[in-house]
């Protein structure tokens, strides 16, 4: 089911737009007053701001119409992103983003709706409604900043701490096994599903991209540093320290399969891979109503209708 | 050497005196999920355990509603167990949190207040707990690191008696308690198991051994030796409202005794005995109000302060009997549904010479509430003892006048 791809050459040669700021992010001069001399509340360094712009990078290369985004957010050191963003923006409690963007894409079709969530909200406390959004195929595209912690509430370890490495609650290392979350997205039904760090800042750019451009749910895990919580606690206390890490022990998914699989152990395999397309599910909805609305189907009778074939 | 000589005194914030708490109890179970400002009770039970200090397993899951149903399946199976939470955490496990009362199992939950969202925030008020007000948990309100410790100590033995079996909440304000560090008394190992006996399952009710089919057919769905459904919530009403509110007091009264210290049981009264103005709130609510009514006594004023120590069971009687002759009672709520108020109307409703009961919205995430503006209300309140209809029963503080 899974395919892999390699970045294409040409894409390689392109380079990104250097200041699409202007448009979309708020903090750049076009604030109102009231909001001037604002600034990120992320610590210096943080890989946060880093997949911030690789964001709006991704929304200039498709020329996305700030009016028409939305993205949705919950709780973390993420979660004020939404914020520092000219799109709109819809927020909930801990976890919900999925389920509040399912709705939001259901509501109006025509938006671009990008959850922003970190890899507790996402895989943690909204676990559920991550794998329904994907089962689904709702088309909607799930941004996971992975930095292996609840960052906000303190460094403590999650479903996505990797085994042995140290938190404020796994001193001696994290005893238990950790989420894949692209394997996850997949299993769970997603057509596209990428991984990428906050070092490799052009793959990211277009993974992202990829992941809107994508007809249905599409999810891009973005591997962050917090060293402020994570890298002290595990020898990198610096930002440059993380980032260094992910240069070294990346590959992307092209060297990966070329590789003994001992040789990939320990390493983050970066890429995109995709699903064969399956109905998306506001599109199936629309067609149906509009079916139903021609008298074209009938609701089933009970116990006497035959069974539809499955297709 | 006494066992009381080897109580310590030592410098602790609230969190830390829930933690030392739960320890000294003996927990078994130590369920974690982290959110701000309660989560340091956790991480420090979690170093104990880690030093050796205490020998328990650590429950660390995904949220809030997976950890309270540990905590459930734990106790159930015989084994204390200690979680600390608030706000959108006690929301998020409304579930099994509204499953313990009802299917009778003693879990002890701490909460440093915090807050209900949106918007967005980490102060503190009392909301958090007081939406759990009509689902028969016994509720403490403590004002300082010293009851928070004590308090939890004695939540065990209250839960866990056999003729309550109902859950506790242990609440202290957030940050203003939960982080402000005090010398406290820690009792000693001895005194506390004097006074708290292991945990002991009440005869056929452990999950490990009960006949499974026995217990989903009959304790769970048709509501246990084959009581029905209304008899079922008699039982529980009646054994937070009536029973409950004497094993409290008794709990407190025994803890006097092996420990030395304590907080008069269901309420505490400060200066009453004459007061014509009386002041009542949770937790440092009333240390407000005692500061206010020194204050308002030194200019010959008769204020007292009448301190609620559980919202849950209400001590209805408790107070009616410390407000006396009072003739104007002010509650100090420090939540948006005015509860305190409401409650405090009913409670003396049908008391002799019933005094006026003014409702007060103060502090509510944080807001400052210095005691020159409990003094302030302290005035309103002499002012409808003059004219009644002069002055709004229920209003909110929003301004302030620094102390
Ligand atoms: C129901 C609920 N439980 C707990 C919290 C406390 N809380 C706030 S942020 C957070 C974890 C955030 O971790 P993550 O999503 O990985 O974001 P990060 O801070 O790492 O960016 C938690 C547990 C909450 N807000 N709501
Ligand atoms: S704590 Fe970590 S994730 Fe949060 S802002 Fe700081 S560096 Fe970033
Ligand atoms: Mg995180």
């Amino acid at each position: 089911m899974t395919t892999v791809e390699a970045p294409r050459a040409t894409e390689r040669r392109q380079p990104v737009k250097p200041k699409p700021m202007q448009e979309y992010i708020e903090v750049f001069g076009n604030l109102p007053d009231e909001k001037q001399g604002r600034h990120f509340r992320y610590c210096p360094g943080c890989g946060l701001g880093i997949a911030q712009s690789a964001i709006v990078r991704a929304w200039d290369r498709i020329g996305l119409d700030p009016e028409k985004v939305v993205t949705v957010g919950g709780s973390g050191c993420y979660a004020v992103m939404g914020s520092y963003l000219t799109a709109s923006q819809a927020h909930m409690g801990h976890g919900r983003a999925c389920a509040m963007a399912t709705a939001i894409k259901m509501s109006d079709p025509e938006l671009t709706v990008i959850t922003l969530q970190g890899d507790g909200d996402g895989m943690a406390i909204g676990a559920q409604h991550f794998v329904h959004a994907a089962r689904r195929n709702i088309d909607i595209t799930v941004v996971i900043f992975n930095n292996f912690v609840y960052g906000e509430t303190g460094g403590q370890h999650g479903p996505t701490t990797p085994r042995t490495t140290m938190t404020q609650t796994s001193p001696y290392g994290m005893v238990e096994n950790e989420f894949d979350i692209v394997n996850m997205a997949l299993g769970a039904g997603a057509g596209y599903a990428a991984r990428t760090t906050v070092f490799h800042a052009q793959h990211m750019v277009r993974a992202i991209e990829g992941a809107i451009r994508h007809k249905g749910f599409s999810v891009v895990e973005i591997l962050q540093n917090c060293h402020e919580l994570w890298g002290k606690r595990n020898g990198m206390p610096k930002a440059t320290d993380m980032l260094a890490w992910y240069r070294d022990n990346s590959v992307t998914s092209a060297q990966a399969a070329k590789l003994e699989p001992e040789d990939v152990l320990g390493k983050f395999v970066i890429g995109t891979w995709t699903a064969p397309d399956r109905p998306e599910m506001s599109e199936e909805w629309q067609k149906l109503v509009a079916r139903v609305q021609a008298g074209e189907v009938e609701p089933s009778k009970g116990a006497s209708s035959k069974p539809p074939a499955l297709q | 050497m006494t066992t009381a000589e080897q109580a310590q005194s030592v410098i602790r914030t609230g969190n830390q005196a829930a933690a030392e708490g739960a320890r000294l109890a003996r927990v078994g179970v130590v369920c974690f999920f982290p959110i701000g400002p309660s989560d340091e009770v956790g991480e420090h039970l979690v170093e104990m355990v880690n030093r050796g200090q205490l020998d328990a397993r650590v429950i660390d899951l995904e949220n809030e509603r997976s950890v309270i149903n540990a905590q459930i399946t734990a106790t159930q199976s015989g084994v204390r167990s200690t979680f600390s939470t608030n706000s959108e955490g006690l929301v998020f496990a409304y579930q099994p949190l509204i499953w313990s009362p009802y299917a009778r199992v003693p879990i002890v939950v701490g909460v440093a207040h915090r807050s209900l969202e949106p918007p967005t925030n980490i102060q503190t008020d009392d909301h958090d707990t007081i939406i759990f007000r009509d689902s028969h948990w016994i509720q403490f309100y403590c004002e300082n690191a010293q009851e928070v410790l004590d308090t939890m100590i004695q939540a065990y033995w209250i839960a866990e008696r056999h003729d309550i079996q109902l859950p506790v909440f242990v609440t202290w304000p957030g940050w203003e308690v939960s982080h402000a560090a005090m010398p406290i008394e820690v009792p000693s190992q001895e005194q506390v198991d004097e006074f708290l006996p292991p945990y002991e399952l009440l005869p056929g009710r452990d999950l490990l051994t009960l006949d499974m089919e026995e217990f989903y057919s009959n304790a769970s769905r048709s509501g246990g030796e084959g009581a029905s459904y209304i008899e079922q919530r008699y039982a529980i009403d009646h054994t937070l409202n009536v029973v409950a509110k004497q094993a409290i007091t008794e709990a407190h009264e025994r803890y006097v005794e092996v420990v030395g210290r304590g907080y008069g049981g269901l309420i505490e009264s400060y200066r009453t005995e004459d007061a014509e103005v009386i002041l009542v709130g949770l937790a440092n609510m009333a240390t407000r109000g005692r500061q206010a009514a020194d204050a308002m006594r030194e200019q010959g004023k008769r204020v007292g302060v009448i301190k609620v120590r559980t919202l849950r069971p209400f001590p209805s009687e408790a107070i009616a009997e410390a407000v006396g002759d009072a003739r104007v009672v002010m509650a100090f709520d420090r939540n948006p549904v005015h509860t305190l108020f409401h409650e405090l109307r009913s409670a003396l409703y049908s008391h002799p010479g019933r005094p006026a009961v003014l409702g007060r919205v103060v502090a509510l995430a944080g807001r400052n509430f210095s005691s020159r503006d409990a003094e302030e209300l302290v005035d309103e309140a002499f002012a409808a003892i003059e004219d009644p209809a002069a002055v709004d029963e229920l209003s909110w503080r929003m301004e302030t006048v620094a102390d």
